[in-house]
């Protein structure tokens, strides 16, 4: 319940929501509402609803793959589209988020890459494949830089890396069961020609306030040859000097270890090589 | 003003803004759809917007213009029963019954998407509705059955 709400909009262009949402610093975006609406977050007093502007596409072929910002996390579970890219890793990833379907029902793709924060699979996984966010009247920005700086306009779409020749992508989580919050996850995207790494984006998640890339496996892996032993010094290397910090159960040592077995796991999964 | 069709009845409201649809609903005496977490976890508020089946604590009234909403109420009457409310009843999927009309909605969804389900189908479309009394065993059964009878109901 938002106490202090006293206005909702449903601006009939994205140059009426622009407005709106520029006219009000008490304003807000509203998707599918399923964290602002139960935030209590008195701050917000104006709604601006984006539902209604069709910015709810899937396009996942060709060279410039894209999700609609309010497109629902159940779409992302049943299109063939979605299902068809990279193996369907952004069909699980989007299950995953929310194992209540009623919720998927509702929770739009740019809510949860933006507000899951710690527990956001999709954002992980998005965030690997390169996720630029097309934010109204400003261009593209960088999912990661998003996650550092904030947001203030009204995303419509994010951009992703298209499938191709030698790009592969794994990911891999720790949980007590399987449709629970991860305790730790990894998503390894891996570009391989003529049998080296060109390029990697290796993302954590479940730790700390958002997932995060970890450059210095992506550095360990570029130029090699991927086989067991590249895997191993990446996961192992890579993570050298990370800090994590103690949660309730969870030391941070015993964290940083469940993060090199998810980064070897997703490795392992992207690459396809087995016996790590 | 907001102007939505209420299980098949055009209804105009004007409502506090900050009201969910449960709120809209329980202050009309619509008191089907059962008022639980007003979090979106338990999904005792379960209705149909356009066909979906979301957690109408999560779905705020000003938003429903122009949409179609169904509850529970709309699904059957006493003596005239929905085969999923009277699957309900035989198997014996109610105790407390507090979930029910989440599950029923639920159900609905499902049978509107796949009118054959597997158990699979159903306990994925159940994920959501929270149960703590039948352990979900008797609402799979029921679901089934009722997908069973509208078929031959249908052949």
């Amino acid at each position: 319940m938002l106490f202090a709400l006293e206005h909702y909009h449903r601006p009939r262009t994205l140059a009426e929501a622009g407005e709106q949402l520029a006219s009000d610093s008490g304003a807000r975006v509203l998707g599918g509402g399923t964290r602002i609406l139960t935030s209590r977050d008195d701050s917000v007093r104006s709604l601006v609803d984006v539902t209604g502007l069709g910015l709810d596409g899937l396009e996942l072929g060709g060279e410039e793959p894209f999700l609609g910002a309010t497109a629902r996390l159940q779409d992302l579970v049943d299109a063939p589209a979605v299902q068809g890219y990279y193996g369907g890793i952004l069909s699980e990833a989007a299950y995953l988020s929310n194992p209540s379907r009623l919720k998927r029902n509702v929770a739009t793709v740019a809510g949860e890459i933006l507000e899951a924060g710690r527990l956001g699979v999709l954002s992980a996984v998005a965030l690997a494949l390169g996720a630029r966010l097309v934010v109204h009247d400003e261009g593209e920005c960088d999912l990661e830089e998003v996650h550092v700086n904030g947001l203030s306009g009204i995303v419509t779409a994010i951009r992703l890396e298209p499938e191709g020749e030698g790009r592969t992508i794994g990911f891999d989580t720790v949980s007590v069961v399987e449709t629970s919050n991860p305790m730790a996850l990894s998503v390894a995207w891996v570009e391989v020609d003529s049998g080296k790494v060109v390029s990697s984006r290796i993302v954590m998640g479940a730790i700390g306030p958002h997932p995060v890339r970890l450059r210095a496996v992506e550095e360990i892996l570029q130029g090699e040859s991927p086989d067991v032993a590249l895997i191993e010094r990446a996961a192992r290397d890579g993570l050298e000097g990370v800090q994590i910090g103690d949660r309730p159960g969870l030391s941070g040592d015993y964290l940083c270890h469940l993060v090199r077995v998810t980064v070897r796991g997703a490795l392992s999964k992207a690459t396809g090589i087995v016996g790590t | 003003m907001t102007e939505f069709h209420l299980n098949g009845q055009l209804v105009r409201v004007d409502s506090p803004v900050n009201w969910s649809l449960l709120r809209l609903l329980r202050e009309q005496r619509w008191w089907g759809t059962k008022h639980g977490c007003e979090g979106g976890e338990c999904g005792a508020c379960a209705v149909l917007v356009d066909g979906r089946a979301v957690p109408s604590c999560l779905t705020l009234a000003h938003s429903l213009h122009g949409k179609r909403v169904e509850t529970v109420e709309g699904l059957g009457k006493p003596g005239d029963l929905h085969p999923l409310q009277e699957a309900f009843v035989d198997v014996g999927a109610i105790q407390c019954g507090y979930c029910t009309p989440g599950m029923l909605m639920a159900s609905l969804e499902l049978l509107r998407r796949i009118p054959d389900p597997t158990e699979a189908d159903v306990r994925d479309a159940l994920t959501g509705t929270l149960c703590r009394c039948t352990g979900y065993v008797k609402p799979v059964e029921a679901v089934l059955l009722a997908a069973q009878k509208m078929q031959e109901e249908l052949s």
